[in-house]
């Protein structure tokens, strides 16, 4: 799973021929812009975008250059681009529907302060790691069991509702938790290295 | 060693801190002895924190995931688990959380401080919220538009409105205060002092009313006392926002019983209904009467409990005892006023919180009341009614004519017969929820066409609240919902309208002109409009309803008096 360190991925970049690992980074970070455009109120296409843009900015920049990793982490650098990609929409959006209706006065119109997208981007990047998490968990273990820890953790069944919906003991339900939780704990100090 | 190693559930529970206290002794006995089980704990406790992480990660995502906004405004779905407002509300932009006022069945209140400004607020975060998708966000805008067009030295101020991470929010007036109730009852006025007190607050609804805007919630703790004693009316309109959001994103039942329990006091017999049509500003009426009585008298007019079909029973058949037999100082126009504002039936109250605030300023300066004292005739009636069979029948049949009828029926029923199962009621409150919920959908599904006729009645009646009631089952992008808009706008521009309908509909914008012109007494434009109508390409009701107000123009009539 983990086949790349971020240093290596970031070197690769520098090659623009080198599709596997444009690919790479562009399938680890996408997700996350996306959902993170959303959550600031662009629509799917325009978050869709606003993630393109971010990212092929972001490539171009480091390949001038312009990233450097003592001054800041990589998490930060894309927060800033990605913000401002958001804006540059937003900001289009607006101006499209201003041509359209000739009203500009959305009702509840405002950009959130930094102290808020950093606190959505933070949620989002939790959330990136935690699906990463997932991802290398689901083949290693039975498929009841993680179905067990996603009725706990998604649904938040107790113990006994998903001993019930899946036929097993209560204890099994909490041992699949148990084991669940180990294997992406380990697999998450791994990824926080890297990312 | 004591006992047998603990297994996987027991660690968790331990870790948890959801062992029972009987148990908790043998199995901490156990774990002195076993290394081995208290290794297995650390790691529990360890797991514990990072599952409560990923659960709070993966739930946000499961609800923001597939139901994202349309492309609606800047802070639209998404976020983190409705159960937990506090971390979204200190995501609130522009705000700073100072604390918790209060935590309720509706949602939370929290002291913050508005940056932009260094104003301190009260902000409400509502638990139902953006997940209601687009048609009930762009309600509660439209909502929040008129409450928070209010202005009245008693009504807390809205000053703003969104939605972040998942929940509607408002930011408001933050009043240092009591609740009336609780101001009565340390303070103990004199009985004029709180009449006075009362007045300001009826003549702050009544205002509210001439505004469109019912409050539907009014009860004690809506109405905050500051420390100069002046009092204001908060949450004005909320309960439509809120009642609206359940009905629409299928709420557990849970909320629904939770949001009625908290408010069922104050409710009026047609809010016992559970039909939201039924209500208007005789509700607010009927609400002031059951808060003025309890202010008055110290007592609860109904015995309201745990039991929801006896407490409804209750509040649609009982009467209340004499204000005066509890308080010897209320005399007895100030009893006729009290029981005239809590009459059953809407038609017995006051018509307005105006006439009820116009009355207790009669009694107050000593002039005669405009209520009379209840009729023995009617006395005689209304028993001979409760008493016979025909009530069920008589009930079936105005419950028929509002539209809802064999649910409601059902219901009322339903509450007759099993008087104890709180649960039935629950269900059958449910029950009819669903069924009012397909019914709405349906009408709504059928042509806005026919809401452009009904909205045209109400508003040529002058009935400018019901008017936007119909308006808001249309949706916002169809013609009809533009031509409304026009009526409503006496602003509005004729050729703007035209241009926003296009040719497609340029019969229904002629039509639109016409009416408005017609109403401003403008004839000869109206006719021009009109007629130009008729030889547009309209439907069969646009060229009928046309030729209708051109045969009325004709004779020189004008509609329904009272301009909106």
């Amino acid at each position: 799973m983990i086949t790349q360190t971020n240093t290596v991925l970031l070197m690769g970049l520098r090659d623009p021929r080198n599709d596997g690992v444009w690919s790479e980074f562009f399938g680890r970070y996408q997700p996350l812009l996306v959902s993170f455009a959303r959550k600031l109120g662009l629509n799917e296409e325009d978050a869709q975008d606003a993630a393109q843009d971010a990212l092929a900015g972001f490539a171009e920049a480091y390949r001038q250059g312009q990233y450097d990793r003592d001054k800041g982490r990589l998490r930060t650098w894309l927060l800033t681009i990605a913000t401002n990609k958001v804006r540059d929409m937003q900001r289009r959006r607006r101006e499209r529907l201003i041509a359209e209706s000739g009203d500009a006065t959305g009702f509840i119109d405002q950009v959130p302060d930094d102290h808020t997208l950093s606190d959505l981007w933070e949620a989002e990047w939790k959330l990136a790691i935690v699906r990463q998490c997932l991802d290398f968990v689901r083949p290693r273990v039975e498929p009841t069991t993680l179905r067990a820890f996603e009725l706990l953790a998604i649904k938040g069944l107790s113990g006994e509702e998903v001993a019930a919906q899946l036929g097993i003991s209560r204890n099994a339900v909490y041992q699949a938790k148990a084991h669940v939780l180990s294997h992406m704990r380990e697999y998450q100090r791994q990824l926080e290295e890297i990312w | 060693m004591v006992g047998a190693c603990l297994d996987a559930a027991q660690l968790d529970e331990l870790a948890g801190g959801r062992v029972p206290a009987e148990q908790a002794g043998a199995l901490r006995q156990h774990l002195d002895g076993c290394p081995d089980c208290r290794e297995r704990l650390e790691e529990c406790r360890r797991n514990l924190d990072y599952f409560n992480d990923v659960a709070e990660a993966l739930r946000a995502q499961s609800l923001a995931g597939p139901r994202g906004p349309a492309g609606g405004s800047a802070l639209a779905a998404g976020g983190p688990v409705a159960s937990d407002a506090r971390t979204d509300a200190e995501r609130v932009p522009g705000y700073r959380i100072i604390r918790e006022i209060h935590r309720g069945g509706q949602g939370v209140v929290y002291e913050a401080v508005q940056l932009s400004t260094r104003r301190t607020v009260a902000l409400k975060m509502l638990l139902e919220g953006a997940y209601a998708g687009a048609r009930a966000r762009w309600r509660f805008e439209r909502e929040v538009k008129l409450i928070a067009a209010l202005r009245h030295p008693n009504i807390v101020v809205i000053h703003d409105s969104g939605i972040t991470a998942g929940h509607y929010f408002f930011a408001m007036d933050y009043v240092r205060g009591q609740p009336l109730d609780t101001h009565v009852r340390l303070a103990a006025p004199p009985l004029r002092e709180v009449v006075r007190l009362f007045r300001q607050i009826c003549d702050a609804v009544a205002y509210a009313h001439r505004r469109g805007v019912i409050h539907r919630d009014l009860k004690p703790s809506n109405v905050l006392l500051n420390e100069s004693g002046t009092p204001f009316v908060l949450d004005f309109g909320l309960a439509k926002i809120t009642g609206e959001d359940i009905q629409e994103s299928r709420a557990p039942a849970v909320s629904v019983a939770g949001h009625l329990m908290g408010t069922v006091r104050y409710m009026s017999p047609e809010q016992t209904l559970g039909v939201p049509e039924a209500v208007d500003v005789r509700t607010d009426v009927y609400s002031l009467g059951v808060m003025l009585y309890e202010v008055l008298t110290g007592t609860a007019p109904y015995a309201t409990n745990a039991d929801l079909a006896m407490t409804f029973r209750n509040i649609r058949d009982q009467d209340p005892p004499r204000p005066s037999r509890i308080r010897r100082e209320i005399n007895s126009d100030l009893e006729t006023i009290i029981l005239k504002a809590m009459a059953k039936e809407p038609e017995r109250r006051y018509q307005s919180a105006g006439e009820l605030a116009e009355d207790l300023g009669a009694w107050l300066d000593g002039r005669p009341i405009a209520a009379k004292s209840t009729s023995s005739l009617y006395v005689i009636r209304k028993l001979a009614i409760r008493h016979s069979f025909e009530s069920l029948t008589l009930f079936a049949l105005i419950a028929a004519m509002i539209g809802f009828g064999g649910v409601s029926f059902y219901y009322f029923r339903q509450a007759r017969s099993d008087a104890d199962a709180l649960r039935d009621t629950r269900n059958a409150l449910l029950a009819m929820n669903r069924s009012l919920i397909g019914e709405r959908d349906e009408i709504r599904a059928a042509l806005p066409r026919q809401a452009l006729g009904w909205f045209l009645a109400e508003w040529e009646a002058g009935r400018l609240e019901r008017a936007r009631q119909v308006q808001g089952d249309v949706p916002p992008d169809a013609p009809e919902y533009a031509v409304m808009e026009f009526w409503l706008d006496d602003t509005a521009d004729a050729d703007g309208l035209r241009a926003k309908m296009g040719a497609s509909h340029a019969a229904l914008a002629d039509f639109a002109v016409g009416v408005r012109a017609m109403r401003a007494g403008r004839t000869d434009e109206a006719r021009h409009a009109l007629r130009a109508c008729l030889a547009g390409h309209g439907g069969d009701w646009l060229k009928s309803a046309a030729q209708a107000r051109l045969a009325a123009l004709a004779a020189g009539a004008r509609p329904a008096e009272g301009r909106p």
